[in-house]
């Protein structure tokens, strides 16, 4: 690691000023928030008091971890993408902020008075789900640091590949190239994607089983065992989607790379949706002689239908983008390109603008920073 | 973002939107309680008999405050004997219940005793019977894409149509008309408004100690609270010796309705 990326001119006020702002609102002010109302509505009812001492010690862990978090939030954002001093930070708050959660069980305190004033919770295995979804946060951080590297390291385009392509030499199968991804993108779609098909239905499975469990009826235990199997539907189906997930956020718009994983997550997703809703048929006989039976099949389709249509839309995104990926030289895809966004060269400003013209005139060759140069100060790798 | 692009999101989205509307605009109402059925609780809907089926005639209303119309809505029912056997079975016409109105629709219930084998007939009768009612309401809503099947049943205690047929002996008396003689036996019995007006055949027994048998078929249309007496005729002998007598007399009054019978026997001391 370079300590010379830590050196404050690198690092950009405004930027880590904004990135503050949103994670005081997040790890500080939403939270503390929602603690407030918390001790508000206790103070009001007659709700079970033994949540209040609770609150009152969330209350002094959300101030802590929240300025503290808030502070590593503006350095954050603050240094440029592709520097060590970012992803040291960016790592630190993703890491702290699972501290924080962990911190909020308050040594299993919260699920006890949980349990003896509403139910029977299992606070912990929650605590896992989250610790899934903010691991992958941790990798995306890293998967950012790869993807912007170079570009910080060179001030170029990252998205210009190295070796020029001919596009008249390029098949589509080329497009699987792992060159042209981009981790960050992937691992951030890859999440999303857990978070959405496999950690929240877990968790809202988790705690309608806690929930149903602690009625206690007969009527409810043929219930959980549905919900059982609707748990391992979702590993079942969720992982591969997650997967999947992480390719077509990986590769760039108008791939073939990114048009596949696409397709068959749309089509594993209706299957997702006819199994959640049950086949379009709801049947409820447990009521004392009385058996309902609902056939929402023709809604169900009309969803299945409006989901579909992705199939349409990624086939049309390949369409509208694939001439211009061609054109573009096969760029990676960071969905930064819009912004103007140029990565800040660690150089002073006119050496940039010097070496971006010559970007324009040729393409970057294919030479790959020696041992030395990685690590080296900024200065060493810049190849103008 | 491309245009095209934006524009197919949107699409997409306004797609969901809408089924989401839908489905939001289809559950409320059911959740809400905007769907109701009541029974007319006017006291109409008694059970008549009409030749061998026991039918039962009740409106009822359909209120839909919903926002879509309820289509061919049906009210079916069937009856089981314990054993499960169907003893019969039907259903309403197809009615649709128009959004933010109301609809009337009448069901009828029937039962044809004629179709049960003549023990369960005569059980059902003089007996009463333990019979289970299915009934099952079917219908379909938002444009016909949601189809509903409620179903519930319920234990039906029918009381017997006949009952408590007793046979008076105590008021028993003798009698002459002319030339003839009787032996006047006096009997009573009860039976559900269902059946009133309807002709039941009566045959009445006699039987003396020594052997003499008389009877007498008549009959008889039942009315609340029935009491009747049925005219033996007997021999002049029996009549003479049972004028100054003592004697252990029997008697015995089968009642024949719906190709169906029961038996009461009684046996009395006559002036002992």
């Amino acid at each position: 690691m370079n300590a010379g990326e830590f050196d404050w001119k690198h690092a950009d006020p405004k930027k880590g000023a904004t990135s503050a702002v949103m994670h005081a609102l997040k790890y500080l002010v939403l939270p503390l928030a929602v603690v407030m109302i918390g001790l508000v509505a206790l103070s009001r009812a007659e709700g079970p008091q033994a949540f209040r001492t609770i609150l009152q010690d969330m209350q002094f862990l959300v101030i802590v971890f929240g300025i503290v978090l808030t502070v590593l939030g503006f350095f954050r954002g603050a240094y440029p993408k592709g520097s060590y001093s970012r992803l040291t930070f960016a790592m630190a708050v993703s890491v702290l902020a699972i501290v924080f959660a962990f911190s909020l069980l308050l040594g299993g305190r919260v699920q006890e008075v949980f349990s003896d004033e509403i139910f029977e919770l299992d606070l912990e295995m929650l605590f896992a789900l989250y610790f899934v979804g903010a691991t992958f946060k941790v990798f995306m951080q890293l998967g950012e640091f790869v993807d912007h590297r170079r570009a910080w390291l060179e001030g170029s385009d990252l998205t210009v590949p190295r070796v020029p392509e001919d596009p008249k030499e390029h098949r589509w199968f080329h497009d699987f190239r792992l060159r042209y991804g981009s981790l960050y993108q992937g691992l951030k779609l890859s999440r999303s994607t857990l978070i959405g098909y496999v950690i929240l239905p877990v968790a809202l499975i988790i705690i309608l089983k806690a929930g149903l469990s602690d009625l206690n009826a007969q009527e409810v235990e043929e219930m959980i065992s549905r919900l059982d199997g609707i748990f391992t539907f979702m590993l079942v189906l969720g992982l591969p989607m997650t997967i999947l997930a992480f390719f077509k956020g990986f590769y760039p718009r108008g791939s073939f790379s990114r048009l596949a994983p696409a397709l068959v997550m749309v089509l594993i997703s209706l299957y997702w949706i006819w199994i959640l809703a049950m086949e379009g048929r709801f049947a409820l006989d447990t009521i004392e002689d009385i058996s309902i039976s609902i056939d929402y099949s023709g809604i169900l389709m009309l969803i299945l239908l409006g989901s579909a249509l992705w199939l349409v839309y990624y086939v049309l995104e390949l369409v509208v983008y694939r001439r211009e990926w061609k054109e573009g030289g096969f760029r990676k895809d960071l969905h930064e390109r819009k912004k103007k966004e140029r990565p800040k060269r660690p150089e002073d400003k006119p050496a940039v603008d010097e070496g971006a013209k010559e970007l324009e005139a040729k393409p970057v060759t294919d030479e790959k920073p020696s041992a030395g140069e990685g690590p080296a100060p900024p200065q060493e790798s810049i190849s103008p | 973002m491309k245009l095209s692009l934006v524009a197919t999101r949107i699409g997409i989205l306004s797609f969901k939107i809408l089924v989401a509307v839908i489905v939001a605009l289809s559950i409320v109402p059911l959740v809400s309680g905007g769907i109701n059925i009541n029974f007319d609780t006017n006291g109409n809907n008694d059970w008549q008999l009409t030749g061998d089926t026991l039918a039962l005639s009740s409106p009822l209303t359909v209120t839909n405050n919903g926002v879509f119309a309820i289509n061919d809505l049906t009210v079916g029912f069937t009856f089981l004997d314990q054993q499960g056997r169907v003893l019969s079975q039907g259903g309403s016409e197809k009615m649709d219940v128009p959004a933010g109105g109301d609809t009337d629709l009448y069901i009828t219930m029937s039962l044809d005793l004629g179709d049960m084998d003549q023990q369960d007939r005569a059980d059902f009768i003089f007996n009463g019977m333990e019979t289970k009612l299915i009934l099952d309401v079917d219908a379909k809503y938002t444009w016909d894409l949601i189809k509903v099947n409620i179903e519930g049943g319920s234990e039906m205690d029918w009381e017997p149509l006949i009952r408590d047929i007793d046979i008076l002996t105590g008021n028993a008396y003798l009698s002459q008309d002319g030339e003839e003689r009787f032996m006047v036996i006096p009997y009573t019995l009860n039976a559900q408004d269902t059946v009133f007006n309807q002709m039941i055949l009566v045959t009445t027994q006699f039987r003396d100690a020594h052997g003499f048998v008389g009877n007498v078929t008549n009959t008889v249309m039942i009315s609340p609270g029935m009491w009747q007496e049925s005219f033996v005729p007997i021999s002049n002998d029996t009549y003479d010796r049972l004028m100054y007598n003592p004697e252990e007399l029997s008697a015995s009054v089968t009642i024949t309705f719906l190709d169906c019978s029961t038996t009461v026997n009684e046996t009395w001391g006559w002036w002992m």
